[in-house]
């Protein structure tokens, strides 16, 4: 018997009231987390620190085992090595962030200690940590890793190195990290996340943490979601947070989903009527204006009930919460679901009277085709070219790209007003879209993927133009202007004197250098 | 003769499409579809051709309206005056995957003819056309695994309306399957 859907939604309230979180048991895990800050031959770097130390505590909070880090040097770095390789040895997930100076020599990359000179061309090999080092290391671990650097800073011991003598015919670059291959990682799966593309800089921030740890915070313990989805939440607030100057670059070799903040459904309470009624926030606020937090309970439980598939929770849903914005949507799902189960009945009708005729010939089976379209991705569909050209070969009009603004907006991808025009927002949720649905993240559609869009969110979209005719009206300029103001973080940038680094050591041709 | 039995099939087909249109209405059925599209639908021009091994057509270009291979019109939506395919357009298309994925019409190559109308501008009718029929193609090999070798695309434009007398009819604009009989 089915738990009362009714007394589990109210499970589920109580859970984000009270703000606690059920975590789904999430195994052995053990993350190491290196901020490297207070160099002896370099500048100090503003963030490292900070970064590593938030870095650390989100980890804690998913259930990490963290063995963590500051300003170390070289013997410092390998014995917090040894303790992690130690602690890891069976782990179910293992992480490994770095913060700090980085080198990249010959497409080798290397951590730098705090105590590195990087002076001698010889002598350098034996003050670096080879990043390779540390990814063998991690790969004795049997489950996925995921490995984040955010280590492509600019780097003033580079140009030490790369002017020393004897350093001409390396291949040194002052101008972030190499791309380390993903074959390099074992079978278990893996995730390389640089904070920028490798061979950019990314940049230390003006305020405590980078733009990339930022993103990486707020996102990485996202309930019950795929770490490959999470990565395109990542990349998109970098790039929001930096005006397009960093781009984050996932190499992500998974093997299966990842989920790092499983949030398990609480065991049903016992049916109880008088309980039920006094804690559901409707029935003693009826006319209270929908809450962020309201919403996000409105759209578990309208998720649960698409999951249940059942009507009786269609309907629970719809009795709790008649004027929600999901309420068309529950209620085509009642009138589908017993649409599906007639003809289940026919079917089974015909079935009956040709096992009751078995001399009936010639049987002819009739197929019907009754269910509600959708449309279901295929590795045909991946496989299509996606870009500039493919979108403008679609020749969308004005009102046809705020449709598809609106539909990206319906899908989850917040690409501000529907205006018709495609700025880098559009674009972003564009990227995301196609990341969370398996097509290679360019920000630019093809036909099938419009036609993808377009199903996808069909009913949705049905819904919201029924309840919202004019959603797609043209707006007034100044309406346009103000939907393209940034998020408070952009500002971030310009304000207070610029940490960015953009500019990166010229004039040096011979090395690369990962670099803070 | 010949041209009542090919107006016999397209009226069919018709009225299959007729009842596609509102949502919670019957959908296209694949079954009418591979009956309007299999081999022995064909007309006797094309039967008396095709025994007399003399049955030759150019599988990529507009093949007269006289020649009575099996056929079935589909109203396909599309946003506006756009190639781009609309949700209803995309459920009529299932149907037709699931009948050319039929066993009776397994490995038959179909012309995938579109028809725009546009009164006064037959040159983008035809583009337009020709457009919508690729976007077709497009759907099926994509979606539902049909191989491109089984579908040509061909733009019509306004040359072949099911209703020459009413040519605004939405009836006109349409996509049409054609079965070559392995032309």
């Amino acid at each position: 018997m089915k738990p009362s859907f009714t007394a589990f939604a109210v499970t589920i309230l109580s859970v984000f009231m009270s703000a606690t979180v059920a975590v789904a048991s999430v195994g052995d895990r053990v993350a190491l987390v290196i901020g490297n800050e207070n160099y002896e031959a370099a500048a100090a770097l503003k963030n490292p620190i900070n970064d590593a130390t938030a870095i650390a505590g989100k980890l804690e909070t998913l259930g990490f085992d963290v063995v963590k880090g500051t300003d170390l040097g070289y013997d410092a770095l390998r014995d917090t090595v040894r303790e992690f390789t130690r602690r890891a040895r069976k782990a179910d997930v293992t992480i490994f962030y770095y913060a700090g100076h980085g080198i990249a020599v010959d497409g080798e990359n290397y951590i730098v200690p705090v105590d590195a000179k990087l002076s001698d061309p010889v002598d350098w090999e034996f003050e670096v940590y080879n990043v390779a080092e540390i990814l063998r290391l991690i790969d004795r671990s049997p489950g996925p890793s995921l490995v984040f650097l955010d280590a492509c800073r600019d780097n003033p011991l580079a140009s030490v190195l790369a002017n020393a003598q004897g350093m001409s015919s390396r291949s040194l670059n002052n101008r972030g990290i190499s791309r380390i291959p993903t074959e390099t990682m074992g079978a278990s799966g893996s995730v390389i996340a640089y904070a920028t593309e490798p061979g950019q800089v990314a940049a230390d921030g003006s305020g405590d943490n980078s733009p990339f740890a930022l993103a990486l915070l707020e996102h990485i313990g996202t309930e019950n979601t795929d770490f490959a989805s999470v990565t395109s939440l990542i990349t998109r607030d970098v790039i929001e947070m930096t005006d397009g100057v960093q781009r984050p670059r996932f190499d992500v070799s998974l093997t299966g989903p990842l989920i790092l903040n499983e949030r398990v459904a609480p065991e049903p309470l016992p049916a109880n009527g008088t309980e039920t009624a006094s804690l559901n926030p409707q029935a003693t606020q009826p006319a209270q204006p929908a809450t962020s937090d309201t919403l996000q309970v409105e759209k578990f439980m309208f998720e649960t009930a698409m999951a249940s598939n059942d009507p009786a929770d269609f309907e629970a849903f719809l009795s709790a919460f008649p004027n929600s914005m999901f309420a068309p949507m529950a209620q085509n799902a009642i009138s589908r679901i017993q649409g599906e189960a007639a003809d289940v009945a026919a079917v089974e009708e015909q079935m009956a009277a040709l096992n009751t005729n078995p001399s009936q010939q010639p049987v002819t089976v009739t197929r019907v085709v009754n269910a509600p379209f959708s449309l279901s991705v295929t590795p045909q569909a991946l496989a299509l070219l996606s870009n500039e050209a493919t979108e403008t070969a679609l020749g969308m009009n004005r009102t046809q790209l705020r449709q598809m603004q609106l539909r990206l907006n319906l899908a989850g991808y917040n690409v501000g007003t529907p205006d018709g025009l495609v700025g880098p927002k559009t674009r972003n949720g564009v990227r995301a879209w196609q990341s969370a649905n398996g097509f290679l993240a360019t920000g630019y559609l093809n036909n099938v993927q419009h036609q993808y869009l377009t199903a996808s969110t069909h009913s949705t979209y049905t819904a919201h133009l029924a309840a919202n005719p004019n959603a797609l009206t043209p707006v007034a300029r100044k309406k346009i202007s103000s939907s393209n103001s940034k998020k408070s973080t952009t500002k971030r940038k310009s304000s207070g004197n610029n940490d960015f680094v953009k500019g990166v050591i010229t004039g040096v041709g011979a090395a690369i250098i990962l670099g803070r | 003769m010949i041209d009542s039995v090919k107006s016999a099939l397209c009226a069919s087909a018709i009225a299959l499409v007729l009842s596609t249109g509102a949502g919670t209405a019957q959908q296209l059925q694949p079954e009418e579809l591979v009956a309007a599209l299999a081999p022995g639908s064909a007309g006797p021009m094309v039967t008396t051709l095709k025994s007399q091994n003399a049955l030759v057509v150019d599988r990529s270009a507009q093949i007269p309206t006289m020649f009575d291979f099996p056929s079935a019109n589909v109203t396909v939506g599309f946003d506006e005056n756009s190639h781009l395919l609309t949700a209803e357009g995309m459920t009529a298309l299932r149907s037709v995957a699931i009948a050319l994925q039929d066993e009776r019409l397994d490995g038959q190559v179909f012309q995938v003819a579109g028809h725009v109308v546009m009164q006064n501008d037959p040159n983008s009718a035809t583009r337009l056309s020709s457009m919508r029929a690729t976007s077709v193609v497009e759907h099926l090999t994509a979606y539902y695994d049909i191989p491109a070798e089984r579908l040509v695309s061909v733009g019509y434009g306004a040359l072949a309306p099911v209703d020459p007398a009413v040519i605004t009819s939405p009836l006109n604009t349409r996509i049409e399957f054609i079965n070559l009989l392995a032309q």
